[in-house]
């Protein structure tokens, strides 16, 4: 198992320079740097500019720059944001980790409904059911995201006049709740993040449930179901014991991937809620062409990627015994 | 070896185990009523192994589901049809109206399977034990440290080396023989009242099939059980069976002693099916080379029927040499032709004295054929 991981890691390490090299260079090719806005504030005077350059290599060429700035983020150093003037880390932080929120909540949903509908069509294939299902996921996967962001702030609001009922639709957290305890602060910063991670959610839900759905019709197929009804076992041990375990086999293979899909596409849903993830610092930053923290973003996401695969291949070695990395 | 079982055969008049009357399982598909299975009648002894016989596609499979009452539903049916059956409480019931639950509680219990397919039959995520296992607390109500030590037992039963170490290992670890092994000791280890074996030993190369053949046979006297055996392999019906059914296009055609039924076959479709295994007096040519097997072989020419599309008559007619234009105005009856001994022809009064190879031969070949 570990030299496998090792060489997982040595793989991504060609995937990983050579995204942040481009990035690098495509940054700085337009016209302009950083230094040039920063020149423009009155409070950074000539002294610290020059320090700064010199600090970054600047005044060498971006190869050196950009070896330095590897060296940097071997030793745990992410560089410094020139417009936040502050380490980029500090920045990014909790920003990666209000993604990492829509994320996980947009994944629980995803196999929570997804694997829910999935199989209730595979249990009844071809019933008026299983055909509403069809039509909605394909919709699901048709509707453009924005729109249905867009449609389900229309239903949160309608509903709230009709109810009452307030489903935060912007932001993360109610600033009047700012010192109330860490499980109200929790549930709060919760209700903020439903909305997004639904719209998150909606096309792997769709696809999800489809896949699953499919690979447990093939599973119900095979000689082993057959076996096991044989033997007298019930209906659900025969579904969820025997067919459901084999059916999610290429689920958990998939699931490395699923993650940057959602990461990726957090994106859009940030901006749309006005939630403080990673896509708006990024855009920001792209502006300002504030360098390091576009660069060290992209590292950060793209080792998330990579463990995220290293998790999935140690979760389908736990659930399928005829894997075994050596 | 001879054909007559002396040792095993059966009191014929055994107390029956399962008696099938007018069975009718069809497929409701696109194209129409599929009638794999269309008013089947056999019945089985106490401790008796039947053999089915016939060709692909003549429902023996659906026959034998049937009885599980295993047929994907849908688009298959049972639509007509009685199966008496007594369970090892000594209660009989029929098969084809009991409750889901009830039928649970046969399957794997009182009547168990073994298919065609070792390797694709047990499931890959689980251990060979714990599927064992499974099948002993569910009828037994062991728990399960005592149910896997039932199953390292099995294991050991069914002649698997260091069955305390095998109990725990997955499917992919063990060959084909290995599986069906597996396959066997967890369908024997709910001592049932009657295993059918679905061509257990088709997918196994010979050596390992006479070797599931022999293990069968010595469990049978052990447990005592029945054995519903399909096989279009009739050198495994000479080996294995004390009776014989032949069916043909979803019905049974014939039905008989093994021994009538090699030495005295009434339906010309027994007869195509004898005249395609090997003969002694063939048997050098027979030997003469691996490529020329088949060519030695009278193999019954034309195809099976379309179940989609059956004739009117005789559903042998269009391949059957002793045709008559009788034979296409209706479905033949099975007729008693003495001694239980049962065909679905017009004719077979003629056949009674047909030339027919001794016994021995045949005895012989069917020994060739495995
Ligand atoms: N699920 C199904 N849907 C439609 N038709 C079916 C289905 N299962 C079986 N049949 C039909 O029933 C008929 C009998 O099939 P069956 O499997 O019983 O044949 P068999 O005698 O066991 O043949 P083989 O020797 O190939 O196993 C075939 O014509 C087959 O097409
Ligand atoms: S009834 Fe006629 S066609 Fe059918 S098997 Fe007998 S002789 Fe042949
Ligand atoms: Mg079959």
């Amino acid at each position: 198992m570990l030299p496998f991981l090792f060489r997982r890691l040595l793989q991504f390490i060609p995937t990983f320079l050579i995204s942040t090299l481009v990035l690098f260079f495509v940054v700085q090719a337009a016209p302009g740097d950083f230094l040039t806005q920063l020149s423009q504030n009155p409070r950074v005077t000539p002294e610290k500019l020059a320090q700064l350059k010199i600090n970054y290599s600047l005044d060498q060429s971006e190869w050196v720059q950009y070896i330095r700035w590897l060296t940097n983020l071997l030793k745990g150093n992410l560089g410094i944001s020139f417009a936040a003037n502050q380490p980029v880390w500090d920045l990014v932080a909790p920003r990666l980790w209000n993604s990492l929120i829509l994320v996980i909540i947009s994944t629980v949903l995803t196999y929570a409904i997804g694997l829910l509908i999935g199989i209730y069509g595979a249990l009844r294939p071809y019933s008026v059911p299983d055909r509403i299902i069809s039509v909605l996921a394909y919709f699901g996967l048709g509707i453009p995201s924005f729109f249905f962001g867009l449609l389900v702030i229309y239903g949160l609001v309608v509903l709230k006049q009709n109810t009452g009922w307030d489903v935060p639709i912007t932001g993360k957290s109610s600033g009047a709740l700012q010192n109330a305890g860490f499980f109200r602060n929790g549930w709060d910063v919760f209700l903020h993040a439903l909305a997004p991670s639904i719209v998150l959610a909606l096309r792997s839900i769709s696809s999800e449930s489809r896949f699953i759905r499919g690979q447990m019709l093939e599973v119900m197929g095979q000689d082993y179901i057959r076996t096991a009804r044989a033997k007298g076992l019930n209906d659900s041990i025969v579904t969820y014991k025997h067919a459901f375990r084999n059916a999610s086999l290429p689920l958990v293979a998939t699931l490395g991937s699923l993650l940057p899909f959602l990461i990726g596409g957090a994106g859009f849903v940030e901006v749309v809620f006005a939630w403080p993830g990673l896509t708006p610092l990024l855009l920001d930053s792209l502006g300002n062409q504030d360098l390091y923290v576009i660069v060290s973003t992209a590292a950060l996401t793209s080792l998330l990627y990579i463990i995220g695969n290293i998790l999935a291949d140690i979760l389908l070695a736990a659930v399928d015994p005829r894997i075994r990395y050596s | 070896m001879t054909l007559t079982k002396d040792s095993a055969l059966p009191n014929r008049h055994a107390e029956t185990l399962l008696s099938v009357t007018n069975l009718k399982t069809y497929f409701f598909t696109d194209d129409g009523v599929v009638k794999s299975v269309d008013g089947v009648t056999f019945h089985l002894g106490k401790g008796e192994t039947l053999a089915v016989v016939g060709e692909s596609g003549s429902g023996k499979s659906v026959t034998s589901l049937s009885a599980m009452r295993l047929i994907p539903t849908p688009p298959g049916k049972i639509v007509e049809g009685e199966m008496l059956f007594t369970g090892k409480d000594g209660k009989t019931g029929d098969l084809a109206k009991m409750s889901e639950a009830q039928m649970r509680k046969i399957r794997g219990n009182d009547i168990s399977m073994i298919f065609q397919e070792p390797m694709t039959s047990l499931n890959p995520v689980y251990t060979v034990g714990d599927q064992i296992a499974e099948a002993v607390s569910l009828h037994q109500g062991k728990n399960r440290k005592e149910a896997m030590l039932a199953a390292t037992e099995m294991l050991r039963l069914v002649g698997i080396p260091a069955p305390e170490k095998r109990v725990h290992e997955y499917p992919h670890q063990m060959s084909g023989g290995m599986r069906q092994r597996v396959m066997i000791a967890m369908a024997l280890s709910c001592n049932p009242a009657l295993l059918i074996a679905d061509e257990p030993t088709t997918a196994l190369d010979v050596t390992i099939q006479a070797q599931i053949l022999d293990l069968m046979r010595k469990l049978q006297k052990e447990i005592g059980m029945s054995i519903l055996f399909i096989t279009h392999n009739l050198g495994v019906v000479a080996e294995m069976a004390d009776r014989v059914v032949v069916m043909y296009g979803g019905r049974v055609v014939e039905e008989g002693d093994v021994v009538e039924i090699f030495q005295a076959p009434r339906h010309p479709y027994t007869m195509g099916l004898l005249n395609s295994i090997p003969r002694v007096d063939h048997a050098a040519e027979y030997h003469a080379g691996p490529g020329q097997k088949k060519e030695r072989l009278e193999a019954i020419p034309g195809n099976v029927p379309n179940p989609l599309n059956l004739p009117p008559g005789c559903p042998f007619e269009p391949r059957c040499k002793y045709a008559i234009p009788e034979c296409s105005k209706a479905v033949p009856a099975l007729e008693d032709t003495g001694g239980g001994h049962m065909s679905r022809c017009i004719r077979w009064k003629e056949f009674e004295n047909e030339a027919r190879p001794a016994v021995s031969q045949s005895q012989n070949a069917m020994g060739e054929a495995l």
